[in-house]
């Protein structure tokens, strides 16, 4: 009996001994492969980083003067013709609001840092085909109000994720791709109140803390194809299953029912890209883009606070936004003059009006944004460019209950500061 | 030790055989690609329509990435295509878009490439003086050591850009060599090497090699995808602002609200206001009404008539309640028992008349206004079912009572010729931390309360309760505080506040004298609370809230 325990433990550790070799032979292959003939490994660093300082305005009063950071790095590492690793690191920092951030739930003070780490292993293949595997992970840390500190934001959010994607490239910048993602989000300084209440014995039974974890599975097909004049266009479409694990459907009754809540997102992305003009050292580009994005919940929305009203599809909504871009590069070394803008339509499925004292309307919530940004950049060193951008933004609907979420406002952002990218 | 010494060649068997294995896996690992540079070159990428011409050959042929180039082929790309040829030696040709070019020569000590037409990028490796590389184009010759360049040839000749490295250049046939250092770049046509000139910036963009272009092809789509995770997290937040839950006053601090409602059996509905203002500080109000019969699905249906009604009877009414405010740690508790219906119409002499409608012989006449012998009124709301004392200037218009239309959501002066049906109760308790401090019962010897004040009797902590309102003349803030008997007191500040804590004005409600006017005046504020007593030693409730909540639910009239 002894020996045969003895045999079988050593027969796993020679396993295991021949499966560590292997994995060191195959791991140490790519410079074996190389020695002699190339480098071990091709690596070709690509860094973008903007430091930014300016002052953001609301409906005209101005905030306080704040920076805006940014760093994205990722030593793109080509073992051999068949294998390659793109480790990324995305940080951000911002220090003062920009139009485009989520601006009607608060206004007054806001300071946020986004942290990405994601690594990427891709097969290639010589029919111009790459598979790859992708995981990341992400911490938001946001300081919303004056009595929040670093790490205790109530909407410090985690994001862990993983996917695989094929790729097939039939010419150079001519591909399409088809992926498949999952992704969890996790809010975990975020407890619901009602959860707190169901200790007091005020809370309904299915109540739960967690109910703005989701976890997510995203199909996305994206295409880049030629466009007539020298043009290209670049096409994506997504659909993206959320599933809400603590989340109960809430009924007409008010009561919350034992089904969970999901969501469907569906997303198509279209940019056409053309150069316009390039004579003499002046060039001009231009794009135009449209995104079409439908949300589809079975979750209900019953509104204790309004002669208790019930809404069974007060999530579900579409946008459309169309988006346009002009850049003038001049010179050798060009200066730079980007303009753009972006106009969007959200139509809700079935969210009534509320008007300025909270009552329900008989009409459905519509809201139009307009966005346009005017940057500057200056080359004053290679890589680096001195930027100066303004952006404008403008939102409107006819909902006109401002008391908990602004949805009509204007706000301006300026800034300048210092770009870099290699 | 004998044992130790007879394990030890077994043990060396035991991982002899596997090193070995790895070993030889090893060896193999390495040995088997580098079958793949038999080839003195080889197509390391390859984009679009890239061809092949072996030597010898006539027939172009398509290429895929790994393909041997020998000596002496040629390669054609076409439009938008790109193809990038590794040596033996670590020196890479990057050769662009409709090019053709052929390696004459990739010897150990000698790499050599003529292009025909189009444009090269060549990556050198460091050279010793013994090896040598360069491209020949039908109007040049560029030689170089250690070194990357750009080469175009074409009709007008040829184009040099150099951008490590120095470069000689050279028209075929001639020793006399200009030469080109990094960062400049010269042509050559008919016969001539202008002067090296400093490359302009879009050169240096265009040179961008297939491996950097592939490089920031992928980190695009990674950095794109975090972005979509992250405007998912977003988007809940966005949901969570746009509900109410969470907001941000006008001193940067978080105020959550969660509103809701539970209901304990069929014929209960229990209304939940969470309130947290300060991190872990919960203050809490609830409702729990319980009706004469099993709520329906839809429950504004009953809670519209919640208040009352006019003309027929209500189908729903309370038979009791119960209402809470906690700091989690302190209470107030109060309840009411025996509720029932109360039809109140006028006599047109000026009288209300009360009428229990499960009892015809239980009957109370008031009269809506009694002269005092100071001159004052007396008068009687049948709604809150109370009496008050008002001047004579006062008298038409604090004896007008308005009375919520729920069919049409509107409200209208109670009219004489109305019937008003409405609640009372037969018991009521209030309770602080669980102590009686004031109740009433009705009057033994009658069915049902009419009117609390005339049929039901009260009793006080302590055998009294006196009430001191001290009012802010300038702002909605006022406090009223019950001292009892016993010695104890409660006392209750109430204030409109704006979203800077600041008390509303009196002036704000100045000039309204309709029930919907006052009710849209107030949805401007917030309903602030304070509560403290004898009990809470120091502590207290503290409540902020929309008063929408209470107006919506009947609970305010």
């Amino acid at each position: 009996m002894t020996n045969v325990i003895r045999d079988t433990w050593y027969v796993l550790r020679r396993t295991a001994f021949q499966f560590f070799l292997s994995a060191v032979a195959l791991s140490l292959s790519p410079l074996v492969t190389y020695h002699g003939l190339a480098e071990a490994v091709e690596v070709k660093p690509v860094v973008n980083a903007e430091l930014l300082g300016g002052q953001y305005y609301y409906n005209g009063n101005d905030n306080a003067l704040g920076a805006v950071a940014s760093l994205s790095a990722a030593p793109y590492m080509k073992f051999n013709d068949s294998w390659s690793l793109v480790p990324l690191y995305i940080g951000n920092y911002n220090g003062t609001q920009q139009v485009q951030d989520l601006i009607g739930g608060g206004t007054l003070f806001q300071e946020s840092q986004d942290h990405t780490g994601s690594l990427k292993l891709i097969r290639s293949f010589n029919n111009g085909l790459k598979l790859k595997a992708i995981g990341s992970y992400s911490a938001e840390f946001l300081r919303e109000t004056t009595d929040e500190s670093w790490g205790e934001g109530l909407y410090d959010n985690r994001r862990a994720s993983g996917g695989a994607e094929a790729e097939w490239s039939w010419q150079k910048d001519r591909s399409v791709r088809l992926a498949y993602d999952y992704f969890a989000i996790r809010f975990p300084n975020y407890t619901s109140l009602e959860s707190q209440g169901a200790a007091l014995g005020l809370g309904r039974e299915l109540n739960a803390p967690d109910v703005l974890d989701t976890h997510n599975h995203m199909l996305t097909a994206a295409t880049e194809l030629g466009l007539p004049w020298n043009g290209s266009l670049d096409g994506t479409a997504s659909y993206t299953w959320s599933f809400f694990g603590s989340e109960h459907l809430v009924d007409l009754s008010g009561d919350l029912q034992p089904d969970l809540r999901h969501d469907e997102t569906s997303a198509l992305s279209l940019q056409g890209n053309w150069p316009v003009m390039s004579r003499s050292g002046w060039k001009l580009i231009s794009s135009l883009g449209y995104t079409w994005t439908h949300v589809i919940s079975n979750q209900n929305h019953y509104d204790a606070a309004q002669g208790f009203f019930f809404d069974p599809d007060y999530y579900g909504y579409l946008t459309q936004a169309l988006q346009n871009q002009w850049i003038l590069s001049v010179g050798e070394n060009p200066w730079t003059l980007a303009f753009n803008w972006t106009l969007s339509h959200q139509q809700y499925s079935n969210r009534l009006v509320q008007d300025s004292a909270g009552a329900y309307g008989t009409d459905i919530t519509h809201a139009n944004g307009f966005f346009s940004g005017l940057t500057f950049t200056y080359p004053i060193a290679k890589g680096f460019r001195l930027m100066a951008q303004g952006q404008f933004g403008w939102n409107d609907s006819n909902n006109t209950d401002n008391q908990v979420y602004q949805y009509h406002y204007n706000t301006q952002t300026y800034l300048i500061g210092f770009t870099y990218a290699y | 030790m004998n044992n130790e010494l007879q394990a030890l060649p077994a043990t060396r068997k035991l991982f002899a055989k596997p090193l070995a294995n790895g070993l030889l896996f090893l060896f193999l690992a390495g040995l088997l690609p580098s079958s793949l540079f038999a080839a003195p070159a080889r197509l390391d990428e390859v984009h679009g329509d890239v061809q092949k011409r072996a030597v010898g050959a006539l027939r172009w042929e398509s290429v895929a990435p790994g393909e041997k180039i020998e000596e002496g082929a040629s390669i054609k790309t076409g439009p938008n295509a790109e193809a990038e040829i590794l040596t033996e030696q670590g020196h890479r040709f990057v050769v662009r878009s409709e090019t053709i070019i052929e390696f004459t020569s990739l010897q150990a000590d000698e790499t050599k490439a003529s292009l025909e037409s189009g444009r090269v990028l060549s990556k050198v490796q460091k050279l010793n003086d013994h090896q040598s590389f360069s491209v020949q184009t039908p109007t040049a010759v560029c030689a170089v050591r250690g070194t990357e360049f750009d080469t175009t040839a074409g009709d007008g000749g040829t184009l040099v850009s150099v951008y490590h490295g120095v470069v000689g250049v050279a028209t075929p046939g001639s020793t006399d060599e200009i030469k080109v250092p990094a960062g400049q770049m010269t042509s050559v046509h008919n016969g001539r090497i202008e002067k090296p000139r400093a490359i302009p910036h879009d050169n240096h963009v265009h040179a961008e090699s297939a491996l950097a272009h592939i490089a920031h092809h992928e980190v695009g789509l990674d950095m794109n995808r975090a972005q979509v995770i992250a405007s998912a997290a977003m988007e809940r937040r966005l949901a969570d602002y746009q509900e109410g839950k969470s907001l941000i006053d006008a001193n940067g601090r978080r105020v959550r609200i969660e509103e809701y409602i539970v209901r304990p059996s069929p014929n209960q509905f229990k209304l939940v206001a969470l309130d947290e203002r300060e991190k872990s500080q919960l203050d809490y109000f609830y409702y729990l009404g319980t009706f004469n019969q099993n709520l329906p699905t839809d429950l504004s249906v009953a809670l519209r008539q919640l208040s009352g009604t006019i003309g027929t009877a209500p189908a729903y009414y309370l038979t009791g309640y119960e209402m809470g405010q906690s700091n989690t740690q302190d209470s107030i508790h109060d309840t009411a028992t025996g509720g029932h219906l109360v039809m109140v119409t006028q006599d047109g002499q000026g009288n209300y008349i009360l009428t229990d409608p499960t009892d015809p012989t239980n009957i109370r006449t008031v009269p809506a206004a009694q002269l005092q012998s100071d001159g004052t009124y007396k008068i009687y709301n049948p709604l809150a079912d109370s009496f008050s004392v008002v001047s004579a200037a006062q008298l038409s218009a604090d004896t007008k009572f308005g009375v919520y239309i729920p069919e049409n959501d509107t409200f209208r002066d109670l009219a004489p010729t109305d019937t008003l049906w409405q609640t009372r109760f037969n018991t009521y308790e209030h309770d602080i931390d669980n102590v009686v401090k004031q109740s009433y019962a009705k009057t033994t010897g009658i069915s049902n309360v009419l009117s609390v004040n005339q049929d039901a009797s009260w009793t006080y902590a302590g055998g009294s309760m006196t009430p001191i309102v001290n009012a802010d003349p300038n702002n909605i803030d006022a406090t009223v505080t019950n001292y009892y008997g016993d010695g104890t007191f409660e006392s209750y500040r109430t204030l409109l506040i704006n979203d800077q804590g600041q008390a509303a004005p009196q002036s704000a409600f100045s000039g309204i004298s309709t029930g919907a006017a006052y009710k849209g005046e107030l949805l401007q504020w917030n309903y602030e609370q304070q509560v403290t007593a004898s009990e809470f030693q120091g502590r207290k409730i503290d409540l902020v809230v929309e008063p929408k909540i209470f107006i919506e639910s009947g609970i305010i009239q």
